[in-house]
């Protein structure tokens, strides 16, 4: 696809598809029309106002689960050289989730705990994986190795509790899927900040960040501290993607669709491919919530059950088109 | 500004092994200089060392008259490695374009980064694999890429670890001109290699290492010699004469 073409079809569609969102819902006479009230200054009906800030504050979560996991996913295939490293790959959402239903057996599930308790777990299991990174020696490949490991025991615990709790965790259902139909006000902007912030450090590493593909020894001779910078990654990265689980569960394949949706259509630039797989992610995440609501008004699908049904093509078709080792 | 590379007994220890032991020379500007050795003589750990990838232990290492382990010198330093180490899925072009990190402070790619690119692609021939993924080029290719992001950074000493190595004859007659034309241009330019015969032709002046240490320092014919070579390697050499040039080879037989 054209680099261009790429560009335009994604900044267009992010404010077509927060348009869409916030007019589409189980309460029909809320829609498009209502919008245009607002846009013009309109008086609403309080009920109308309450509907429009909940699909706001559900547009604006997929919104941010699409962009913390897509620049944490590009960022990690970037420093452990691994296209199929995504953040999930090292412990994060099984660690998020083991927090969750921590909170279910202890008797604490008010949505506050949960969220707080999902990011302890993300980081708590993070810091298993990086101290046994240690033991292994610190590298891009004992990472992985480390990761899977963790995250295949913490899961186990987790479908123990699963069949331990199944009576109590009906409210975090949704939640263990991946879903942002019930998020709260509060969760969100909880997960934006370090989402926003973690980012932000990347973006200012960015130049660094890019010299890693020239290999470790290399970017070193560059003048770049190359553990420093693998460090500043994979901490935020760990950050946002705990704080993205926290507020919509584990919700799978857009950390590692969207950077290579990203990377197959503009290029392999760290610094460019940055935004663009940010971009992906949000209006990637956004639509499949969109489809959703629209396919499924009643009953709730899970988030990744859409993400991954829509990515899973569309990487296919790009690398089909563009890889095969064949260059451009 | 031209550069002279000052090493002073420069001692490089490892994992509480010692790898290079009292190691001095000094390579001037407008100077091939090769370092040869055996296998694990310590030639890749002492390029490492000018480069700044490893810390020198004891000893100083003088790059254009600044010390490199206080100052650092990435700037005016242009490093190869013998294999290849960029990200296979990484795209030839954006690899070019991040070995020029520090050279400018713009935050994207300038147009000055990318002329810079295709100067260096086509004094390789290398511009029609730009578009290609790393991953997806032959050995030679990828080390000619490897030369590449090395010389694009513009830089006043060029360290070259196996530059011949994969390469066919003719991509070696192309890296040795090369080599020459940049000398001649005032670069400092020090490689290593294990191609004897190739060092004789293209370089001014040779190292010979073992077990970390400098055996002799001076021109091609004074230290590529028959009988030095044959203890250091321990193995037998043929001495042959072609084209007015003495080349030594290692023999199949017994």
């Amino acid at each position: 696809m054209n680099k261009k073409l790429f560009l335009v079809l994604m900044i267009i569609s992010l404010p077509l598809l927060i348009l869409i969102s916030l007019g589409i819902g189980t309460l029909a006479s809320v829609n498009i029309n209502t919008l245009f009230k607002v846009l013009l200054g309109l008086n609403l009906s309080e009920s109308e106002k309450a509907i429009i800030v909940r699909r706001l504050v559900r547009t604006l979560a997929a919104m941010i689960v699409g962009f913390g996991l897509s620049y944490s996913g590009l960022s990690l295939q970037y420093i452990l050289r691994n296209p199929l490293a995504e953040p999930y790959i090292i412990g994060l959402a099984s660690g998020a989730a083991l927090g969750v239903l921590m909170t279910y057996l202890v008797g604490l599930a008010h949505p506050l705990y949960v969220f707080i308790s999902a990011i302890i777990g993300a980081l708590a299991v993070f810091l298993v994986v990086l101290s046994l990174t240690t033991v292994l020696g610190f590298n891009p490949l004992s990472i992985i190795i480390a990761g899977i490991a963790v995250t295949y025991s913490i899961s186990s615990v987790n479908i123990f509790l699963i069949i331990r709790l199944l009576s109590k965790i009906k409210g975090a259902f949704y939640w263990l899927f991946g879903s942002v139909a019930y998020v709260l006000d509060y969760q969100l902007i909880y997960s934006s900040i370090p989402v926003v912030v973690c980012c932000l450090w990347l973006l200012l590493r960015s130049r660094e960040l890019t010299t890693l593909v020239l290999g470790d020894e290399v970017a070193k001779a560059l003048g770049v501290n190359v553990s420093r910078i693998r460090a500043e990654v994979i901490i935020c990265s760990a950050i946002s993607t705990a704080a993205v689980v926290a507020l919509a569960g584990p919700v799978g394949f857009i950390g590692l669709a969207a950077p290579w949706i990203a990377r197959l259509a503009i290029g392999t630039d760290f610094r460019k491919l940055l935004p663009i797989s940010i971009l992906t992610g949000s209006v990637m995440c956004i639509a499949a919530d969109v489809i959703i609501r629209i396919s499924s008004p009643i009953m709730e699908v899970p988030l990744t059950a859409i993400t991954s049904f829509m990515g899973a093509p569309i990487l296919i078709y790009l690398l089909m088109k563009r890889l095969g080792w064949s260059g451009a | 500004m031209k550069c002279t590379v000052d090493v002073k007994n420069v001692k490089v220890v490892l994992n509480g092994k010692v790898i290079l032991n009292n190691v001095s020379f000094k390579a001037e500007p407008g100077e091939i200089f090769t370092i040869v050795g055996p296998n694990g003589a310590g030639k890749t750990t002492l390029l490492k060392a000018l480069a700044g990838i490893i810390h020198i232990t004891s000893g100083t290492i003088k790059v254009c008259g600044y010390d490199l382990v206080s100052r650092g010198a990435s700037s005016i330093i242009g490093y190869a490695p013998a294999s290849i180490t960029i990200d296979p899925w990484c795209k030839v072009i954006d690899a070019l374009i991040a070995a020029r990190y520090g050279i400018s402070n713009a935050f994207l790619p300038t147009t000055e980064d990318y002329e810079e690119v295709y100067r260096v692609s086509e004094l390789l021939g290398i511009t029609h694999l730009l578009d290609r993924y790393v991953g997806s080029l032959s050995s030679g290719e990828g080390k000619l890429v490897l030369i590449a992001s090395a010389l694009v950074r513009r830089p006043k000493v060029l360290l070259l670890d196996e530059p011949l190595a994969f390469l066919d004859v003719r991509n070696q007659a192309l890296i040795m001109k090369l080599l020459r034309s940049l000398s001649r241009k005032g670069l400092t330019i020090i490689t290593t290699s294990h191609e004897l015969h190739l060092v004789a032709m293209y370089s001014d002046k040779v190292l010979l290492l073992n077990e970390g240490r400098v055996v002799t320092v001076g021109k091609p014919s004074e230290v590529l010699r028959k009988d030095l070579l044959e203890t250091i390697y321990n193995t037998k050499l043929i001495d042959v004469e072609r084209a007015n040039q003495r080349i030594l080879i290692p023999t199949a037989k017994d």
